[in-house]
């Protein structure tokens, strides 16, 4: 089976998502997962941290809000004090008449009474009078306060520390001066202020615009929240602030139990789900594994069914699979049905021999089978005549007629002509007798519709075993052997390895023997026709001589059929001719001009092409040729060898039939031919003396050639006395190792010239 | 008798009138705050130089007690004399001084009781009640026969020699409390004068 792969481009994989599905499945689980945890902690974190930084800046406001109310509550309370201290009349009287002793005493005694303030006072004219009794003169600034201000209150510093305090005027009845009341806004205070609040706040107070003017101002520092609120100060013209602030990290604290476990629960969730992922992962992938790899099975060749149990897409699609896998089986067989069959008669066909024979040979041994081949000859000329349709019936009918004398054995139509079977070694059609026996049998005509089929038969058989060595398989074994019987006009012929010879050698012989026609390996040699009449050499014929480097001699018999079937024989052809024609030219200088003779295979005789080239070659030349041929030459295709033979004539190329009386003389062919020479085969000659026989079949051949217009050379002469019975006979020529082997044409010159001297001096 | 001794006494007048300070005309002052509103209770004095009259004044020496205020509010009298501290009112009062040379005490006095202090330094003694803080007055206390206060027009007028020169004008709630005016050699015109007061207790 046959699966084409179309190359596939695929993307480069990345390390993260290439690789298996399952990783990537897993991969991106978790990833979302991690993805969607990281923003819930994200939210989480932000909604948490809002929340507690609001709450903590509700927190700071209403610390910010208390700590307003206590302040005006403080003050309140001490400008009651002043009051208290300020209406005394016996101490509005030692300020009026300025007596500081007095003044001294009040105060520090209203010192004592009110814990925790510092009282003073102050003059009209600014100055000032403290517990001890010293004067001092107060700041411009507090001064005019004083001046500008019923009750100024608010927030003093003195040597950087803060006071907050309050003035009323004393007045006797008019004002004679203001009671003082201080009180430090020291640690003591901001800790009873922190105190206050819920939460561990750090309260202070700042001079300048710290925060901001802004009376609900919150602020935020990397490390800490805080709230400000401006505090009004004694001079008025100051800016002073209460700062509180809360550090974020406290903030936060009490939500840090739950960051905590949001981040275990994530990390745990993430590993449960990597976990979980992965388990997913290997259930969706197994089966994809599985259908993955029996497509790759599938691919190289075997066939191999999906077990996935599961009824979801995947169990559905390894079902499909499977059923596609049946079907494709019976398809795939379906296929190979076909392509077993011969389609114009339904018989198994030349694939099916060989699969069966080969199945055969495996199972029962080579030694065991016999392959026979008929075939029906001249198929084409029947076909040609009654059609396709027709002659393919014909040769069912004849494989139906094979098969029921053959006692059932099955045919196999493995060519357009042949018939094939496989038989058992001991089955008796296997031997040449019984085979002529079926041929007999089933040679009759056969009726196709109303037409009468004439069906000549011939047949090959093939021993596998003896075979073996052969290059070609038991069937073409047969089907040469059935060319043989064919060529041979015999029923039957059985495959003969030697007879068959090695094409694998041929092949080299041929390129070899091409070489040497360039090289000098190729030579032509000479042998005279002796003229019995005029007592000289009347002609030559030229032979082909093949010195080859590694084999040696390489005798015509040997490469010239091979030349002949392998199609060089065109091209060997014309290097003769040309090669005859130069050495006539040489002769010709040398003042003999004598006609040369060349051997034309008769497949030349059907090759129009080379015929005009020879033509040509002689025209231009004005060569004097003699084409020798045999009878075989006009077998094939009598009209158009004929065409050819005669279109040679025309233009002066003489015609000798050659080895006459050796194969099948056919004296119709003889008829035919328009030859001007006969040359009796040398087996003739060779045995002239021994019986009469033979010298009656000579003398009258000479006659009946004599009688159509032929001249007569005889080959295979020998001996004088051959040469003189032939002579006697009537014949015109000899040709043979009497008057001269085939030499080279520097000896034919040689030999020439010493006949010419001959003539000479007699 | 007493007829000439009558006599005698509008002649000595009227010598007294013609020789010396026989000159005298009247000037009037007029004193308001920088927006011309008339003040009231300004005191105007000018020293009094040799040959001067005794100091004497029309009206009478008391700080009466009423309706929980002193009254009037401000009032003028010679150096040691005797003012009295009449109380109008049902509740009791504790007058009092702190001024420096005129601190006195009045302690508690009933209704139509009164009491009198005898001021012996010029100058000025703010009066208070210890009860009732919100009682204020004031004594001026000249060593001149040349003074007087505003009426409700700001308008105060004075006999003056006329070698006078220049005139003090003081009010108690004046800021300064009081400014020196020289007077102009014509004095048939008012003189002007101005005081910024601030609005007092009352």
């Amino acid at each position: 089976m046959l699966i084409r792969r179309w190359p596939i481009k695929r993307r480069p994989t990345s390390r993260w998502f290439g690789g298996t599905l399952r990783r990537k499945l897993t991969f991106i689980y978790s990833a979302l997962f991690g993805l969607i945890i990281l923003m819930v902690a994200g939210a989480v974190y932000i909604s948490i941290k809002i929340n507690a930084e609001r709450s903590v800046e509700r927190e700071l406001q209403s610390s910010v809000n208390a700590f307003e109310r206590l302040w005006s509550l403080s003050a309140a309370h001490m400008e009651s004090n002043a009051d208290v201290l300020a209406a005394d009349f016996g101490f509005r009287e030692a300020v009026a008449t300025e007596d500081i002793e007095t003044i001294a005493s009040a105060i520090s005694n209203a010192q004592g009474r009110l814990e925790g303030q510092t009282v003073g006072v102050a003059f009209p004219d600014g100055r000032f009078v403290s517990a001890d009794g010293t004067l001092s003169q107060l700041p411009d600034t507090a001064y005019q306060a004083l001046l500008e201000q019923d009750r100024p209150s608010g927030v003093v510093r003195v040597d950087n520390k803060h006071f907050q305090s309050v003035a009323v005027p004393i007045r006797a009845p008019v004002l004679v001066g203001w009671a003082f009341f201080f009180s430090e806004l020291d640690s003591v205070r901001m800790a009873e202020l922190e105190k206050m609040s819920a939460i561990q706040i750090k309260a202070e107070i700042r001079n300048g615009d710290h925060a901001s003017t802004d009376h609900d101002a919150t602020f935020r520092t990397t490390e800490a929240i805080g709230a400000s609120r401006q505090i009004k100060s004694f001079t008025g013209d100051e800016a002073v602030s209460l700062i509180i602030t809360y550090p974020l990290d406290a903030a936060m604290a009490p939500y840090r139990p739950m960051m905590l476990a949001i981040l275990l629960f994530s990390l745990f969730g993430a590993a449960l789900l990597i976990f979980s992922g992965r388990l997913v992962a290997r259930s969706v992938t197994r089966p994809i594994f599985a259908l993955d790899k029996a497509v790759q099975a599938l691919a190289s060749g075997n066939r191999q069914p999906v077990d996935v149990p599961s009824d979801d897409e995947f169990g559905r699609l390894a079902d499909s699979f499977n059923t596609m896998l049946g079907d494709l089986e019976a398809r795939e067989a379906s296929i190979v049905q076909m392509g077993r069959e011969d389609s114009e008669t339904g018989l198994a066909n030349r694939r099916a021999m060989d699969d069966d024979l080969r199945t055969r040979m495996t199972m029962d041994g080579d030694a065991s089978v016999r392959v026979v081949v008929i075939r029906v000859k001249r198929f084409r000329s029947v076909r040609a005549a009654i059609g396709h349709g027709a002659a393919a019936q014909a040769l069912a009918v004849l494989a139906r007629r094979i098969s029921e004398f053959a006692d059932g054995a099955a045919p196999y139509r493995i060519s357009a002509t042949d018939i094939g079977l496989i038989l058992d070694a001991q089955n008796p059609f296997v031997r040449p007798e019984g085979l002529r026996r079926l041929i007999a049998a089933c040679a009759q005509p056969a009726m196709i519709g109303d037409a009468s089929v004439d069906l000549l038969l011939c047949s090959g058989i093939a021993e596998p075993e003896a075979g073996r060595g052969a290059p070609i398989g038991p069937v073409d074994q047969a089907v040469v052997a059935a060319d043989f019987a064919e060529s041979r006009q015999e029923p039957v012929s059985v495959f003969d390895l030697a007879e068959y010879g090695n094409p694998a050698l041929t092949l080299s012989l041929m390129s070899e023997m091409l070489a040497a026609m360039t090289d000098g390996g190729l030579s032509l040699h000479y042998q005279p026709k002796f003229s019995l009449s005029e007592n000289q050499i009347s002609g030559f014929e030229a032979l082909i001589r093949w010195e080859h480097p590694v084999r040696g001699r390489v005798f015509p018999d040997s490469f010239i059929p091979v030349a002949e079937e392998t199609g060089h024989i065109r091209q060997l052809t014309e290097w003769v001719v040309t090669r005859a024609i130069e050495d006539q030219q040489t002769l010709r200088a040398k003042g003999f001009d004598l006609p040369i003779s060349v051997n034309v295979s008769g497949r030349q005789m059907n090759d129009e092409s080379f015929a005009l080239w020879a033509i040509g070659k002689v025209k231009s030349s004005g060569a004097k040729l003699c084409f020798e041929i045999t009878e075989t030459a006009v077998i094939n295709d009598p009209e158009k060898a004929l065409r050819i033979i005669n279109l040679f004539r025309s233009t002066g190329i003489a015609i000798s039939i050659d080895d006459y009386g050796a194969g099948l003389s056919s004296l119709s062919y003889l008829k035919q031919i328009p030859a001007n020479e006969l040359k009796i085969d040398k087996s003739f000659i060779l045995t002239l003396t021994e019986g009469r026989s033979d010298e009656l079949m000579i003398k009258s051949t000479i006659d009946l050639a004599h009688a159509m217009g032929m001249s007569v050379v005889a080959e295979g002469v020998e001996t004088e006395q051959v040469m003189a019975l032939l002579r006697d006979m009537g014949a015109d020529a000899a040709q043979g190792y009497h008057i001269s082997r085939p030499k080279p044409l520097a000896d034919m010159l040689e030999l020439l010239g010493a006949a010419m001297r001959k003539r000479e001096t007699a | 008798m007493l007829r000439p001794l009558r006599l005698f006494a509008a002649a000595a007048t009227f010598l007294c009138l013609l020789t010396g300070p026989a000159f005298a005309e009247k000037v009037t002052f007029v004193v308001s705050d920088g927006a011309g509103k008339p003040v009231k209770d300004a005191v105007v004095m000018v020293a009094a130089g040799a040959g001067a009259p005794a100091v004497k004044f029309s009206w009478p020496l008391e700080m009466k007690q009423e309706n929980l205020q002193f009254s009037p509010y401000v009032l003028i009298a010679p150096v040691g004399s005797d003012v009295k501290f009449p109380n109008l009112d049902k509740v009791r009062h504790h007058v009092y001084s702190f001024s420096k040379g005129n601190k006195f005490e009045l302690k508690l006095y009933g209704k139509d009781e009164s009491r009198s202090v005898k001021l012996e330094k010029a100058g000025i003694a703010a009066i208070g009640c210890n009860i009732h803080d919100t009682m204020v007055a004031y004594i001026r206390v000249v060593d001149t026969p040349y003074a007087a206060k505003t009426d409700a027009d700001g308008n105060a007028t004075l006999d003056l020699p006329a070698d006078a020169k220049a005139a003090t004008v003081w009010h108690p709630d004046a800021l300064p409390a009081e400014v020196k005016v020289t007077l102009p050699a014509k004095r048939t015109a008012p003189v002007p004068v101005s005081l910024k007061v601030k609005s007092h207790a009352h």
